[in-house]
């Protein structure tokens, strides 16, 4: 096993024994609710579909609510968090309205956003419709955050989102950076900038290569530089002043249990399910390839997650290329399913970048 | 069986974090767990309701045989979610224990023409409406206890 101590591997054992058992019993967690596809940003990185003005009509609320109501009547909603996404989720008018309607019906709910239309009276009322958490995304101090994101106003918007957030007792959210070439060496001030407004976790993730980013190799760091980022962010955690993570993909290999709080292990289709805008039955939000299980306006949601899914669930198939001879494979099982393409190859393997 | 196989979960779990602590890995601990998952970060606030009323006609006259029904107000909640009821020959009605985090609109309406006094245009009441009581204190960070809700309901005559 090369480079992983005694100690490390034993633990990701033990860990293994954990997934197993997850992905046997396969308990629905977090729902993503693709709720639209428009935006009113155009960011270089972004792996979703979304326009300002999207080819695809939002998808009614009530469509939503059906899958909520089917799956209200096998399991304890309670223990379904509902992460509305898009697109941007505020450009739903009613989106308030979207959200008190999950809230009543039992399930917790968060959404993901850039903030820029985030007002403090929409704040106000969506809070008031149960919102319980949020992800914000800044991507740097206002140059480089504008530049990815391609607005000027952007960067001032999405702190005044974070402060108010910040400012809520008791509202959890985290904010969300896209490491890439241009800002990893203002990582610092960006860790500063986000202390200073009360921000308790932070969230780094690199770009991978689907959606507009593919055709940008440029964001993409050299393998040297992704290994700096997880020292930076193995040291950030030791100072223990911002709760830092790296994002959910790729195994680590010597940097599990380091640079994350819990060891490396992909859980689409295992307790992550998605709606998506077009009624998809899929699994995390980040998988852009065709692994559709169903679709709510043909199939039942309940029988499609507990029936089907078994890609997702025996990830066996993933072990060719160069999985195919790799000793990692026990604890990596091939990679987040987001990094696969509709061909089943994989896109990005994160041990190859820590070489 | 079901209590049984949570309990063995909860076990290995147990074990499994315990052991990793050992190692010195026990951030891993609370994720394992899901102490990291939001829903045990995050949670929605419930309570038990149960719900109470006395219908009567507008000259005070007790009303049997309405029917009483939890509005499905977003269309396709398993029936089984909501029970409904009727009102007893004295008027008066008691749904068992709704669960949320409040109760949806209450609609009290004629099912049987004619018969027993009338017919009678149908009335809808939201949760506001009803006097509430608390009869158990809450739990924990999310249940908010038990609660009854009663309310004195008047019926118009169709004309």
């Amino acid at each position: 096993m090369g480079e992983l101590s005694l100690r490390r591997r034993l633990a990701l054992e033990l860990w293994r024994i954990e997934e197993r058992r997850v992905a046997r019993e396969h308990p629905l967690r977090q729902l993503f609710w693709e709720c639209t596809l428009r935006c009113n940003l155009h960011c270089r990185h972004c792996g979703s579909d979304c326009k300002q003005e999207a080819a695809r009509p939002d998808m009614p609320l009530a469509d939503f609510l059906g899958v909520l109501d089917n799956i209200a009547s096998h399991t304890d909603p309670h223990k379904v968090f509902v992460i509305i996404t898009g697109g941007e989720p505020l450009m739903r008018p009613d989106l308030e309205a979207c959200g008190r309607a999950i809230y009543e019906k039992g399930f917790p709910w968060g959404m993901v956003t850039n903030g820029l239309a985030m007002t403090e009276a929409r704040f106000r009322r969506l809070l008031a419709a149960g919102m319980h958490s949020a992800t914000v995304s800044l991507d740097g101090l206002e140059e480089d955050h504008n530049f990815m994101r391609g607005h000027g106003r952007s960067f001032e918007r999405a702190v005044a989102a974070i402060r108010m957030m910040a400012q809520t007792p008791d509202f959890l959210f985290d904010v969300v950076t896209c490491c890439n070439r241009r800002n990893i060496d203002r990582l610092d001030e960006v860790k500063e900038l986000l202390i200073g407004l009360g921000v308790k976790r932070w969230r780094i993730f690199t770009v991978f290569p689907v959606g507009r980013a593919a055709q940008d190799p440029a964001l993409q760091l050299t393998n040297e530089e992704f290994r700096r980022l997880m020292e930076y962010i193995k040291q950030t955690r030791e100072e223990g002043r911002i709760r830092v993570d790296y994002g959910c993909e790729g195994f680590l290999g010597r940097y599990e249990g380091e640079v994350r709080n819990r060891f490396y292990g992909c859980r689409a289709g295992i307790s992550v399910g998605s709606v998506l805008a077009d009624g998809s039955i899929s699994a995390c939000a980040s998988i852009r390839a065709d692994y559709h299980q169903g679709n709510i306006y043909k199939d039942d949601f309940w029988e499609v997650w507990q029936t089907r899914f078994e890609k997702f669930r025996n990830r066996a198939w993933m072990r060719t290329g160069q999985c195919a001879d790799c000793s990692f494979f026990r604890y990596c099982q091939g990679n987040g399913m987001h990094l696969r393409d509709g061909d089943g190859r994989l896109l990005l393997c994160h041990l190859e970048r820590l070489k | 069986m079901k209590q049984a196989k949570s309990r063995y979960t909860k076990c290995l779990q147990w074990v499994i974090g315990s052991l990793l602590g050992l190692l010195g890995f026990s951030g891993c601990e609370d994720g394992i767990f899901g102490k990291d998952e939001p829903m045990d970060m995050y949670g929605v606030p419930t309570a038990d309701y149960i719900v109470k009323g006395s219908v009567t006609d507008e000259a005070g006259n007790p009303i049997e045989g309405l029917l009483v029904t939890p509005y499905l107000h977003y269309g396709t909640f398993a029936p089984s979610q909501y029970p409904t009821t009727t009102t007893e020959k004295d008027g008066t009605f008691k749904l068992d224990t709704l669960k949320g985090m409040g109760i949806p609109p209450i609609v009290v309406a004629d099912s049987d023409g004619e018969a027993n006094g009338g017919h009678f245009i149908p009335d809808t009441l939201t949760m506001k409406e009803f006097e509430q009581i608390k009869l158990k204190d809450g739990k924990g960070a999310w249940y908010n206890g038990v609660f009854e809700l009663k309310a004195d309901i008047k019926l118009k005559k169709e004309k």
